[in-house]
């Protein structure tokens, strides 16, 4: 079983995938509203049948009302066509590429085909929503891969979900743990491993600014938890310790690997 | 390569990228055709027939030996199976790890279906090679090597390079929008020349981090790109090919990238996140704007100045 109650109607579905001694969590999160149900993130199709059961199991088989992709791309985005045919039609909402005061998905025809969520409209970011009767934000990201990408803040629940930031690998057993599982918390080695595989820009980083970005957003936030689709929920007590180990594992020296050879 | 982009069938194209009405914004494919053939990345599935028209246009009837995909993001690999359906003798190349720091790990190609399986006889991941930094190939008049992708938004890129035309192929960097009037024109035909705001607008939303970039650093390493490649042309993925001082342009990126950084001083993010989250706000009780649906509360690019800045 890979479903974990995170919160009174936040649902964990822990899903990852293995190399070696280190996994790699694709997760997705499913919160109850007074109206319905939402899932941020659809998930890889390698673990699909599992998703769509784990689903079915909460919201006895009415499947999600709401889908909100915390990114654009495989493998988030990848499990929406087999979802509508078993549950039927549901909203998606996904962060499109901000271009000045232009509505992709609204002003421009067909554009969903284009990027490959048929169906989906635009999230209008940076602002409170109502979503199945959740009270949800979401955000530009302060730290992402590709732009097409959003962070996704649950007021009912003060849960903060991201994608690749807040990510880090996990040892073989830890695979439904969060940071409150761990006797010795996080283990830095695989915060640091996975900035360093995932993010080809940490050498241009201003890390003093980003430190001070994210501990402003978390102030403010003050969340219960930050849930990440690529790593082990972090409760709010192990969050000062753990922003400290993502900058720490940013911090990289030497020559840059993708620098000109 | 370059030449004239007709109309993709059954896309609209007149709409699908245009910005703020009168701005467009390119997607590439480019193919390479000699002895050998090469098309660098596949364009978005939504244009897959489109796509494909275009390829076998370029071709003139000749065979297709290699499709490219510079990353797995849709429109830069969209078509790639569609492509190899079309040729059955193509051989899909796609990068071999990813270009950040570490490792990489070792399932990402199966997340990404591109898992190669030399041994296999039939199925596409017998079709399937992965290439990396300092890989080339020999295409007759051309020769290709594929380089680091210093600015990529996937960690899985790679970037190429062309010898014999010193053509530099940066994918996701320096791209730009253009008027709608110079969709098919390179950028020293434009009718409206390409300014560093441009180049902002532009990386400020495909390279978001940029805004907490330290532009010091940005400086060098675009400095040691430029003394790596000095292409004589530059033809990236999303602007049109850059025929004239190429050089200038990545100049220009360097210029607005430290324009984009400014975003990122603690007094614009704490701007920001007291638009985004009110004081009082992060608990449930919050009240639906009345505004505007749409608008954004922004860094980046909106964050400074609006006027046009000068030619490359």
């Amino acid at each position: 079983m890979t479903l974990t109650r995170l919160t009174g109607d936040v649902h964990w579905l822990s899903h990852c995938e293995a190399d070696g001694e280190r996994h790699l969590h694709l997760s997705e999160y499913l919160l109850s509203g007074s109206e319905g149900y939402v899932l941020v993130d659809s998930g890889s199709t390698r673990f699909r049948e599992a998703i769509v059961e784990e689903v079915n199991e909460v919201t006895d088989g009415a499947g999600p009302d709401v889908v909100v992709l915390a990114h654009q791309v495989l493998p988030h985005k990848e499990n929406l066509p087999a979802f509508e045919e078993e549950w039927g039609e549901f909203d998606v909402v996904t962060a499109v590429p901000r271009l000045g005061g232009l509505d992709l998905i609204a002003d421009v025809p067909g554009f969903t085909d284009i990027i490959g969520v048929s169906g989906a409209r635009g999230t209008v970011l940076n602002r409170p929503r109502e979503l199945a009767g959740r009270t949800i934000t979401c955000m530009r990201p302060f730290l992402t891969d590709v732009t097409v990408s959003q962070w996704i803040f649950d007021h009912d629940a003060r849960v903060l979900f991201t994608a690749e930031a807040f990510g880090h690998y996990h040892a073989p057993g830890d695979c439904t743990a969060t940071s409150t599982d761990l006797p010795g918390g996080i283990d830095p080695d695989h915060v640091a491993d996975f900035y360093r595989d995932k993010l080809t820009f940490l050498d241009q980083l201003n890390l003093d600014r980003m430190r001070t970005a994210f501990e402003m957003l978390l102030d403010r936030l003050d969340p219960r938890y930050v849930a990440p689709i690529h790593g082990t929920p972090v409760a709010a007590a192990d969050l000062d310790g753990y922003v400290d180990d993502v900058i720490a594992g940013m911090d990289v020296s030497g020559p840059a690997a993708g620098a000109p050879r | 390569m370059g030449g004239e982009a007709p109309d993709v069938e059954g896309v609209d194209t007149s709409h699908w990228d245009s910005f703020e009405g009168e701005r467009h914004q390119n997607q590439s494919a480019y193919v390479l055709e000699d002895e050998q053939s090469l098309v660098f990345d596949t364009l978005s599935p939504a244009s897959t027939d489109g796509a494909l028209e275009l390829v076998d246009r370029a071709l003139d009837g000749g065979d297709l030996d290699y499709v490219v995909i510079s990353h797995p993001e849709g429109n830069h690999a969209g078509n790639a199976f569609a492509l190899l359906e079309a040729h059955p003798d193509a051989t899909l190349l796609v990068p071999e790890r990813g270009a950040g720091h570490g490792s990489g790990f070792g399932a990402e190609h199966e997340l990404f279906h591109l898992a190669s399986a030399p041994e296999s006889t039939e199925g596409i991941g017998s079709r399937i090679e992965y290439v990396a930094p300092g890989d080339e190939l020999d295409l007759g008049r051309f020769r290709v090597e594929f380089v680091p992708a210093t600015y990529a938004d996937h960690a899985f890129s790679v970037w190429m390079v062309e010898r014999t035309t010193n053509t530099f192929f940066p994918v996701d960097w320096l791209g730009f929008h253009h008027q709608n009037s110079d969709c098919t024109r390179f950028a020293d035909e434009f009718d409206r020349p390409v300014t560093v705001r441009d180049l902002r607008q532009f990386h400020s939303n495909v390279l978001p981090w940029l805004q907490f970039a330290d532009p010091d650093v940005v400086d060098e390493r675009v400095d040691a790109v430029i003394e790596a490649r000095d292409p004589d042309r530059i033809a990236p993925a999303h602007g049109t090919v850059i025929r004239e001082r190429p050089v200038e342009f990545m100049e220009m990126f360097k210029r607005a990238a430290r324009d984009i950084s400014e975003g990122g001083a603690p007094e614009a993010v704490r701007e920001q996140i007291d638009a985004t989250f009110p004081p009082g706000s992060a608990d449930g009780d919050v009240d639906e704007p009345t505004g505007s649906d749409g608008d954004e509360v922004t860094g980046g690019d909106e964050s400074v100045s609006d006027e046009a800045e000068a030619d490359p």
